[in-house]
């Protein structure tokens, strides 16, 4: 637990490392959008996680990014292609924030020590700590923005689970339009690095 | 007899280039199932999700057929909105033309907005939809319905005679209402939808004949 603490906190990807704020600031506008991308972030690390487990005597430390980024592409691919198949409106509206994810470093990072790594326990669990906190990260900015912006929370779950319709909550009919922008994800990020730097030097 | 782990480990080591060989194997691997397994499927969607583009922009109209894969193309230089080819397909009820859709391009404050509008045979809007567009977040994306009604209100006008002052924004005289904050992308709908019906109007009767103007 200790290690998966460290990475949730210590080592926060998002808030400590800044890595992978592309889709953090693009994507998020919404719970369920980030909800969305959290959920295709964790099926992609899990199967390259596992494949790399199986195979990590066959990569040849030369070839190892190439190697790398070559799983991470198909298994971004076939994501893309599930979600077109089974969640087409999230999908849409996720844009290309999702093929955008074989660009984003937390993989590459994570799949790098993994594959170099003797203590595969310990790396496993540090994954899990950094998606878990990638996913609280995306969910907070996301959750934020489509507070303040449109004065709701938790709008168009039905994309996420078909069949549940009108989850959402109309708090207000007005939203601060800034919060939908693009400046409005840095002020969201900026609030919670804030937040965190408080809570660390308390 | 399955080769022993260790010697194919340490012959992907010697040569890195068998070792790309198989993760490239594994990674087409990959990507060919989740294809497989979706095609079907993602056609079945794309499929649906343009039938109901087409059902939402005809209205009330009924139709057993609409050449969807084969669209008409209308070359520059026409008297439509756009200097690009102007996509016509044509709806049919029992053989017989119900209504036409056009996929035309207006021009909006960050770039072109594409729509997709539908006219009856007495050139009488059945109903606009905007396929794509590059409008700010929350000012000029009201002209999307998933942000508000706007669209809604082109149903059912008709552009008549020569000039129809009607055909402009309330600010510009006309009796087109534009959102908070934004004018320059509903007076270019505005203006797109209108050069459009005038189009029609003109070529009604060749577009009846089934020709192309």
């Amino acid at each position: 637990m200790s290690a998966q603490f460290e990475a949730l906190w210590r080592e926060h990807p998002e808030l400590v490392q800044l890595l992978g704020l592309c889709p953090l600031l693009g994507a998020a506008t919404s719970t369920v959008n980030a909800l969305g991308l959290s959920i295709a972030t964790l099926c992609i690390l899990f199967g390259s996680t596992v494949i790399v487990l199986i195979t990590q005597r066959l990569i040849a430390p030369p070839v190892r990014i190439a190697i790398v980024l070559m799983l991470i592409v198909a298994q971004v691919t076939s994501c893309e292609l599930l979600f077109q198949a089974f969640l087409p409106e999230l999908r849409a509206n996720m844009g290309v924030f999702l093929p955008l994810l074989v660009v984003n470093c937390l993989f590459i990072v994570r799949m790098q020590t993994l594959a170099t790594s003797t203590a595969k326990g310990r790396v496993v669990i540090e994954t899990l700590g950094s998606v878990t906190a990638f996913s609280l990260c995306l969910i907070g900015v996301g959750t934020l923005r489509e507070l303040l912006g449109t004065g709701a929370v938790l709008q168009n779950l039905d994309q996420l689970l078909p069949g549940v319709s009108g989850a959402g909550l109309t708090l207000s009919d007005n939203g601060v339009l800034l919060a939908l922008l693009p400046p409005g994800a840095f002020f969201a990020i900026a609030v919670m690095l804030a937040a965190r730097n408080w809570l660390q030097d308390r | 007899m399955q080769p022993e782990p260790d010697s194919t480990a340490q012959f992907a080591m010697r040569y890195p280039i068998f070792s790309v060989v198989v993760f490239a194997a594994l990674s087409i691997a990959i990507v060919l199932v989740s294809w497989q397994v979706t095609k079907r499927r993602i056609d079945a969607n794309e499929n649906a999700a343009r039938l109901a583009e087409f059902t939402a922009v005809l209205g009330q109209i009924p139709f057993d057929s609409i050449n969807f894969n084969t669209p008409q193309m209308i070359e520059p230089p026409h008297r439509l909105p756009g200097d690009t080819a102007v996509p016509l397909l044509t709806a049919q009820s029992n053989g017989k033309t119900a209504a036409w859709v056009l996929l035309i391009t207006a021009r909006g404050y960050n770039g072109p907005v594409s729509l997709m509008l539908g006219v009856d045979t007495r050139a009488t809007i059945t109903g606009v939809r905007v396929l794509a567009h590059t409008e700010t977040t929350g000012l000029g994306d009201n002209i999307e319905l998933q942000h508000s009604d706007w669209i809604l209100g082109f149903a059912g006008q008709r552009y008549i005679g020569d000039i129809d002052p009607r055909w402009a924004l309330i600010a510009d005289g006309g009796e087109f209402d534009a959102f908070t904050g934004a004018t320059i992308t509903p007076r270019g709908v505005v203006d797109a939808i209108a050069q459009t019906l005038r189009w029609v109007n003109r070529n009604q009767a060749i577009l009846l004949d089934g020709r192309i103007p």
